[in-house]
């Protein structure tokens, strides 16, 4: 199956996907011998593991210098690696919350963690992010379960 | 339903998370990340809701009737979760223009009378 990504959907791929990328992207750039501030546009076809043919699109202003390009990617890898940390721990509490709290507070934690992503946040800013998101999903999830209490005793 | 025994507990504050997030939804519908943003706009910083406060106040603004939610898109930052957006109901905005009136006549300056 041929797919085609553009660069910004990096964070689509697996870890081992992009394990796979970088180390196809180090040996292509040592190999090409670029020069530091050198910029090139590259259209590069990679085999995944899975078999899946994978055309991944990388801008022009991306570093072309080996060592540049390496920490990038290695910083883009980094990243991406936290954001899937912070989001798989916000999900595991998605069965201990009410479905709106679910949907409403750990959806919109989800993507101010992609937004932190994005910006370049330190880690240490992201698990923060998600750690306050903890404490507030429960203590919204009390008060949602005292205002469902005080509803039906109401109603009686 | 709404009644002015409330109305009276919201304005104890100076300004209250429900009020600010009543005036915002005013200029049309949105979701708890969006509008902690749209009032701190409004509000030129001066008040910044955070998320112990945001989706508290908007539950207990729907719970008296002041707002509607209805589930959005569901997208794949969000986990595939939908967002939820608010809307202000005709008996909100009754409320939210009090609160206007009755915060613009507390801020007249005492010589004006």
């Amino acid at each position: 199956m041929d797919r085609k990504r553009p660069f910004s959907q990096w964070e689509d791929l697996t870890l081992v996907q992009r394990e796979h990328i970088l180390a196809k992207i180090d040996s292509a750039l040592v190999a090409q011998d670029l020069r530091k501030g050198d910029s090139v546009s590259v259209r590069a076809l990679f085999e995944l593991d899975n078999g899946e043919t994978l055309e991944l699109e990388i801008p022009s202003s991306w570093p072309a210098n080996s060592e540049l390009g390496w920490g990038y990617m290695e910083n883009r890898f980094h990243a991406s690696k936290t954001l899937d940390q912070a989001c798989a721990l916000l999900d595991s509490v998605e069965l201990l919350v009410p479905p709106r709290i679910r949907d409403e507070e750990l959806g919109d934690a989800r993507e101010i963690v992609y937004r932190l992503v994005r910006e370049g946040a330190p880690r240490w800013k992201i698990f923060l992010k998600v750690a306050t998101t903890f404490f507030w999903v429960g203590v919204n999830t009390i008060r949602e379960v005292i205002a469902g209490l005080a509803g039906q005793k109401a109603k009686k | 339903m709404y009644n002015s025994s409330r109305f009276e507990e919201t304005m104890d504050a100076p300004v209250t998370a429900k009020a600010a997030l009543l005036q915002v939804l005013i200029s049309g519908p949105g979701y708890g990340l969006e509008l902690i943003e749209r009032v701190s706009a409004h509000t030129k910083g001066a008040l910044v809701l955070g998320q112990g406060s945001v989706y508290p106040a908007l539950r207990e603004l729907e719970r008296e009737g002041l707002v509607k939610s209805y589930p959005g898109e569901a997208t794949p930052e969000r986990g595939g979760r939908p967002r939820i957006y608010y809307k202000i109901t005709a008996e909100g905005r009754r409320v939210a223009a009090e609160q206007r009136t009755t915060m613009l006549a507390v801020a007249q300056p005492l010589g004006a009378h």
